[in-house]
């Protein structure tokens, strides 16, 4: 069941705080947040947010497909990493 | 002069009764498999084999593909556990601005004011970004692949320009 339509999406509001404290002084910065449960609001967009999977904060670039999703599920807590150590042709892009 | 070879494909299992073999792709090019195409075969224990693939065709996730001179089920579960290999000269080309992990591994972090940060030791692939792992002298530190942090990637002076944005690095890191 979702949440209640009246009560709107829940924002962390001291990571929304530090959102807002950044975009009046203009300054890039990564924030380091606990708040997985946390909905993306349009305003975090273009900001770096480093998101606590258990173990290690995960650097995300938020963008505009992100919005409305939470932040934890763009640091994931398990990850498999693949078996042997031989080259595979993957490749990576690095994010507009 | 031994080939440096990169893994594209690992061969599952045996598929029907005619040698087909099922192909878990480890390339994000699976419609590479599409074509006729020399490989190398490389079983669990190193053991180096050439091969031609001939008829391969999509079965979900997966790819059912024939080897020329494998014609029999018993034929095909031999091979099952091998990796398929290519050259590294023939792996598809990538648009500018895409590199392989494996080039991106070993590279030098440097900080555009000129501190080394460290080497990168592996890349996870987000559902995000990617995140270029480091270690150096200031311990782990996570980067996220955006072109606001990431710069430059120079494969051939084996060097990844980075801006040290305030955060980034553990010992800059704010209070949480």
């Amino acid at each position: 069941m979702g949440r209640s339509v009246k009560k709107g999406p829940y924002v962390d509001p001291k990571l929304a705080k530090k959102i807002a404290a950044l975009s009046r002084s203009g300054e890039k910065r990564v924030i380091k947040t606990w708040a997985r449960r946390s909905t993306i609001p349009p305003d975090f967009v273009g900001y770096t947010l480093a998101v606590h999977n258990g173990n290690k904060f995960i650097p995300i670039y938020v963008t505009e497909n992100m919005v409305g999703h939470r932040l934890g599920e763009f640091a994931p807590t398990r990850t498999f990493r693949g078996h042997g150590q031989m080259r595979k042709e993957r490749a990576t892009t690095l994010k507009k | 002069m031994e080939q440096e070879l990169v893994v594209i494909g690992s061969i599952a299992k045996a598929h029907g009764l005619r040698g087909e073999v099922q192909v878990i792709p480890e390339t994000d090019f699976p419609e590479r498999f599409a074509s006729r195409l020399d490989v190398y075969l490389v079983s669990r224990r190193g053991l180096v084999r050439q091969a031609r693939l001939m008829d391969c065709r999509r079965a979900g996730e997966r790819i059912l593909i024939s080897i020329e001179g494998v014609d029999s089920r018993e034929g095909a579960e031999e091979l099952a556990g091998w990796t398929i290999c290519v050259a590294r000269e023939n792996l598809v080309e990538l648009a500018p601005g895409q590199h392989y992990i494996f080039e991106i591994i070993g590279l030098r972090v440097e900080a555009l004011d000129g501190r080394q940060l460290g080497t990168i030791v592996d890349v996870w692939q987000g559902p995000a970004n990617d995140v270029y792992v480091a270690r150096g002298p200031c311990g782990e530190i996570l980067i996220p692949g955006t072109e606001e942090i990431v710069r430059e990637i120079d494969v051939k002076a084996g060097v990844m320009k980075i801006v040290a944005m305030p955060g980034l690095i553990e010992e800059e890191g704010q209070p949480a």
